[in-house]
């Protein structure tokens, strides 16, 4: 019981992350603001579709954001095996857990946009199945960590699955690349197999920066506060272990 | 119009709703905290005199 004192990790100071959360609230606000009022209208689009294209400000941010955390998870598992430190899991575990809610907005988001695009919700289409699977691959991941009670054994085979998981993020990325898709291609070229086209004006490739730096500060908000709770969450563990004892 | 309106209505949502978890979850920790914290300082007074 003499480590409580060390378990109060509100102790450190919460201004630097305070600062962050205002930053966040104010570029996502910036963000709204840049993709629906900011950004010009597609000029080979009307009525519904015109309207409709300004999901793709918050569809591409969040999809940044999904990335990042997919890719701090790989960060956080590789920092693990290397190190043992349980911090290195907790950062992969938040990353993963925040870019899972992402992920799920860029499905929603782009089912939504679908159904004025492509008069659908739903396609089964190499970008579109690969996506949902990747998503899927980390609600697993979640459900899998709740299987350990070690902490240590939780970390390491978590971290494994981290690593093999990320396999699914280049595939989701290069599906409508290498496949026939209906999705278009935005960044690095285009698929000629590829049925959409996509080609950006100069404010709405500003709403777009906006909105990707908007949805980057939201997710490093999101999770230095989700890691700050699984410290304490650890501490807490250690020391019911401890009284138990 | 709708479809803008739901995909800004779903991300607040999902941003939100984590937001509310986060803050139950350091609802419940702070709780839990604040019973071991009492737990140890019943139990230190107990060791104190058991030493002397």
């Amino acid at each position: 019981m003499s480590n409580l004192s060390k378990s109060r990790r509100s102790d450190a100071p919460l201004w630097p992350l305070l600062i962050l959360d205002v930053l966040a609230v104010l570029t996502m606000a910036l963000a709204i603001w840049a993709g629906l009022i900011y950004a010009g209208d597609a000029v080979n689009l009307a009525g519904v579709e015109q309207v409709a294209q300004r999901i793709f400000y918050f569809h591409i941010g969040s999809n940044i954001a999904a990335l990042l955390g997919f890719l701090g998870s790989v960060a956080g598992s590789v920092g693990y095996l290397l190190t043992r430190r349980l911090a290195f899991d907790r950062w992969a575990a938040a990353s993963v857990e925040i870019g899972t809610i992402f992920g799920f907005f860029v499905l929603l988001s782009g089912s939504i946009w679908a159904k004025p695009a492509w008069n659908t919700y739903w396609i089964w289409e190499p970008r579109l199945t690969t996506a949902a699977i990747t998503v899927l691959i980390y609600v697993a991941y979640m459900l899998f960590r709740n299987g350990f009670e070690n902490p240590a054994t939780r970390a390491l085979f978590s971290c494994i699955y981290a690593l093999f998981a990320f396999l699914s993020v280049p595939l989701t990325f290069y599906s409508a690349r290498l496949f026939r898709s209906i999705h278009p291609v935005i960044v690095a070229g285009s698929n000629q197999e590829s049925q959409g086209d996509f080609a950006l004006g100069p404010t709405m490739g500003q709403a777009l920066t906006v909105s990707m730096i908007g949805f980057a500060i939201l997710f490093l908000a999101l999770l230095f506060h989700r890691e700050r709770q699984l410290a304490l969450e650890a501490r807490i563990e250690q020391l019911q272990m401890e009284r138990d004892e | 119009m709708i479809y803008l309106a739901s995909v800004l209505i779903l991300l607040w949502l999902l941003v939100g709703g984590y937001l509310l978890f986060l803050l139950n979850r350091q609802r419940a920790l702070e709780r839990t905290l604040t019973s071991l914290r009492r737990q140890w300082e019943e139990e230190s007074p107990r060791e104190d005199s058991r030493a002397s």
